[in-house]
């Protein structure tokens, strides 16, 4: 009788393992995602703010050329295959044929050229080359071959185009053309959803694409985007079953969620870090020694905790400890040591006094506080003021009457698009760097590396450089995360703080 | 009644004048302006490239005067143009349209439930006044005047949608699409409104009420022998209402910052969410518009209040 119920059991559990995949891929249903800032715009030439929420809310309806597997190999997605010329000045990609855009339109090379060149005429080409990188030309080889002549030697390109960043997506070109400006308001993608409705400020409702190539993988009706600002109404919303995700990167949110056990969370540790940056053309923060005094002062996870809830990692370099070109920790970032502060200080002789700006969001002002106290223990003044978010602060940390700001460094696919401006040719030394250490280090990094090993000594020989001038404190990589309801099935951890939300189902 | 509409309907030009511009120059003075957003600035390390930035500017219109600007809306805006947004490029008057039947129904619900718990608490803490439970009326009214609207927000989408599920916590269903779940959606923000303007209209409400009880009349109605609950609803209620009526009024502007916050925390797409967000993002003319509805919501409002006094008590009309 025993025996019978063994096989009884064991048939049951086989017949469920595989009935499985099928039920939980199952169809249908309306994915509701709960954004905390709105949506300004589909076109990246007219808006090109690379803010998370506005990031993750295209990617249902665009598409990479290729993307990079678990075991860190490259993936084809509308690309085919990818090749450098050896100078690698010149990269060479193949993409796939019979693929259409979500109006009919085929996606081919001269699709991918129209858009390149759209981009490259418009104001804000000098911000997206930002994240591109140095491309002077994009030519169509063939119906299904586009070359990307750049300025200079790029090896940094293969991570660029295959990773999700957002200026490589493409629209479909005679639709663009038709209709101008409206793009912003009207996209389309190649991608596995289409713009059904976007009501500024309010919400974004994708439906599927008649035209994609996969329909097995449409696994829903519809996803759309609500704007629900703040982080406890986001997570409320969750909880209570009236939104299905929420990105975040507040620490605090993430922990009260990971408590919940009706709550799925995800979460990725990102590059990039929170930092505070100093002007290091005037005094006193012209003096090496006050500035690694500023650093041996503060004990960063305390920082941490108190301006993030602890959600991240203290931070001795801004490649993310995920990242490959991560420098486990060897860039000889200062220790938290209050009496070496002291004895640096007292090298120095003179009173140590500074203007300070921050932003009023938590992160920053916890942390600028923080930071004040810890250096008030050491004799130092700061006066703090505070300044409102967006392009205000940063016309105020140019202005010049600053000597120190926080600010973060932004996550990137490769360290040649990351931090560069320690260079003193750099526009965007902000810092006043001019350290021909640095500078020299960061020449030695751009040259053409056949060698990933060498590239990577490279980076972070630059990368302590510049920790050996401190013109900069780290402070954290945050972490980011997605909270979901446990009826979202196949949800992934996110990327680069972009979360494939279009590959997921709901539970029946 | 005519001459008095027409005489508050000339007032509201200059006021509409001049929120408009006053409006206009201090979003002016705040740094930092649109083209800058276009360009990417404030994001982390971008570079401020001014040619960009300029040229964004010049494209917008915006390298002009501001007195220029100005006098050019106002041109625009008495032929019923409020301009489009710079960053998405929706049609001013689309925003508003889309957004005004929500702040409305908001604060419509809003009102409704204030009066529907201030009169009787002002009917009870009057009648039973100095007794027990006017004290505690008393106590509660000032409970929920200290607390900010935005706490009792929390509060009310922690219990009522994540605690009991009764309510969502977040999010909007048009009438047409859902009546229903409309009004399950309004229920919490309404609420959270409500709550922190019923204690002004039931004060002012016992106050008077206490008032009107000392009055000949309310003796004579006694004396007739009528019952207390009929001598309070039928005769003293009446005459003590103008002053709620007034604050009702006047409150209902006061209401439209509440809901500025209370729209954010449920995700309401009213207009006041629109209105700080286009602040922040120096949509001027969005701003614009917004300001110049408000205006004339708030005059039509206090018209609507002035002749409703007319109806309740003929000697003003005379």
């Amino acid at each position: 009788m025993k025996q019978i119920w063994k096989i009884a059991i064991l048939s049951a559990g086989g017949a469920l393992l595989a009935v499985g995949p099928a039920t939980a891929q199952s169809k249908g249903g309306t994915l509701t995602v709960g954004m905390d800032r709105p949506m300004t715009g589909f076109d990246s030439s007219m808006n090109p703010r690379p803010e998370y929420n506005r990031r993750n809310a295209m990617l249902p309806i665009y598409e990479d050329l290729f993307s990079t597997g678990r075991d860190g190999k490259i993936v084809p997605v509308l690309g085919e295959s990818m090749k450098a010329s050896p100078d690698q000045k010149t990269w060479t990609v193949t993409l796939k044929k019979g693929i259409k855009f979500s109006n009919g339109e085929p996606f081919n090379a001269s699709a991918y050229v129209a858009h390149f060149k759209r981009y490259q005429s418009s104001k804000a080409w000098g911000f997206l080359r930002g994240m591109v990188g140095p491309i002077k030309t994009v030519i169509a080889k063939g119906s299904h071959t586009v070359e990307f002549q750049m300025l200079r030697p790029f090896p940094a390109f293969a991570a660029i185009l295959s990773n999700p960043v957002y200026p490589m997506w493409a629209n479909a070109p005679q639709h663009s053309l038709n209709v101008g400006k409206e793009l912003n308001r009207q996209p389309v993608g190649t991608g596995p959803y289409m713009l059904e409705k976007w009501i500024p400020g309010v919400s974004i409702t994708y439906v599927k694409n008649p035209h994609y190539r996969d329909p097995s993988k449409q696994h829903l009706d519809k996803i759309v985007f609500k704007v629900i600002k703040g982080e406890l109404p986001r997570l409320n919303s969750v909880k209570s079953g009236a939104i299905d995700v929420m990105l975040t990167r507040d620490g605090k949110t993430a922990n009260q969620a990971k408590q919940d056990s009706n709550l799925q969370v995800l979460t990725e540790l990102v590059g990039g870090t929170t930092t505070i940056e100093f002007n290091t053309s005037r005094p006193p923060l012209n003096d090496v020694r006050v500035r690694k005094a500023l650093a041996h002062a503060v004990n960063r996870m305390a920082d941490l905790k108190a301006s993030n809830d602890g959600f991240g990692r203290p931070s001795t370099d801004w490649f993310g400890p995920s990242s490959k070109w991560h420098c486990g920790g060897k860039t000889g970032y200062p220790e938290f040591n209050p009496r070496k502060a002291k004895g640096l200080l007292m090298a120095y002789g003179k009173p140590v006094k500074f203007k300070m700006v921050t932003m009023p969001i938590k992160n920053f002002i916890v942390g600028a506080k923080l930071h004040q106290t810890f250096w008030k223990r050491m004799g130092v003044e700061v006066e703090l003021k505070v300044v409102p978010p967006g392009p205000a602060y940063f016309r105020a940390v140019r202005s010049g009457q600053f000597d120190a700001w926080l600010v973060g460094i932004s996550e990137a696919v490769d360290p040649g698009l990351q931090a560069q401006a320690f260079f003193s040719k750099n526009r965007g030394n902000s810092t006043k760097s001019n350290f021909p250490e640095v500078d020299a280090a960061l020449q030695k990094a751009w040259r053409s590396f056949k060698d990933e090993a060498a590239r990577k000594a490279a980076y972070c020989g630059y990368v302590s450089a510049v920790v050996k001038q401190q013109p900069i404190l780290f402070r954290a990589h945050n972490n980011f995360a997605v909270i979901a309801s446990k009826k979202v099935m196949g949800l992934k951890k996110s990327n680069l703080t972009m979360t494939r939300l279009q590959d997921t189902w709901l539970a029946k | 009644m005519y001459i008095y509409i027409r005489r508050k309907l000339i007032h509201l030009i200059p006021i509409a004048f001049a929120v408009t511009a006053l409006s206009f120059f201090f979003i002016d003075l705040l740094p930092g302006d649109v083209a800058d957003a276009i360009a990417g600035i404030g994001t982390d390390n971008a570079v401020v490239d001014e040619a960009a930035v300029q040229a964004i500017r010049k494209d917008l219109g915006l390298d002009r005067p501001i007195v220029v600007r100005y006098f050019s809306w106002l041109g625009n805006a008495f032929q019923g143009e409020l301009g489009k947004s710079y960053q998405t490029g929706q049609l001013v008057s689309d925003a508003i349209g889309l957004r005004l039947p929500v702040t409305f129904q908001l604060l419509a619900m809003a009102q409704f439930l204030a009066v529907l718990f201030a009169i009787p608490a002002g009917i009870i803490g009057a009648y039973r006044a100095g007794k027990v439970t006017d004290k505690f009326v008393t106590t509660l009214t000032f409970a929920f005047l200290a607390a900010p609207s935005f706490i009792i927000a929390i509060i009310l989408a922690f219990l009522f949608a994540v605690m009991l599920n009764w309510f969502p916590a977040t999010g909007y269903i048009p009438f047409s699409e859902d009546p229903i779940g409309n009004l399950r959606s309004f229920t919490l923000p309404a609420l959270a409104l409500a709550l922190i303007e019923w204690p002004i209209l039931s004060r002012v409400l016992r106050n008077d009420l206490i008032e009107t009880l000392q009055e000949d009349f309310i003796s004579l109605a006694k004396a007739k022998g009528l019952s207390n609950i009929y001598i309070l609803l039928r005769h003293a209620l009446r005459p003590s209402s103008f002053t709620l009526i007034t604050i009702v009024g006047i409150q209902l502007g006061n209401l439209i910052s509440g809901a500025v916050i209370v729209e954010s925390i449920f995700a309401l797409p009213g207009i006041g969410s629109l209105l700080v967000a286009s602040i922040h993002a120096r949509e001027v003319l969005m701003v614009q518009g917004i300001i110049l509805v408000m205006a004339v919501a708030y005059v039509a409002i206090n018209l609507a209040v002035d002749i409703l006094y007319g109806a309740l008590d003929p000697r003003i009309r005379q």
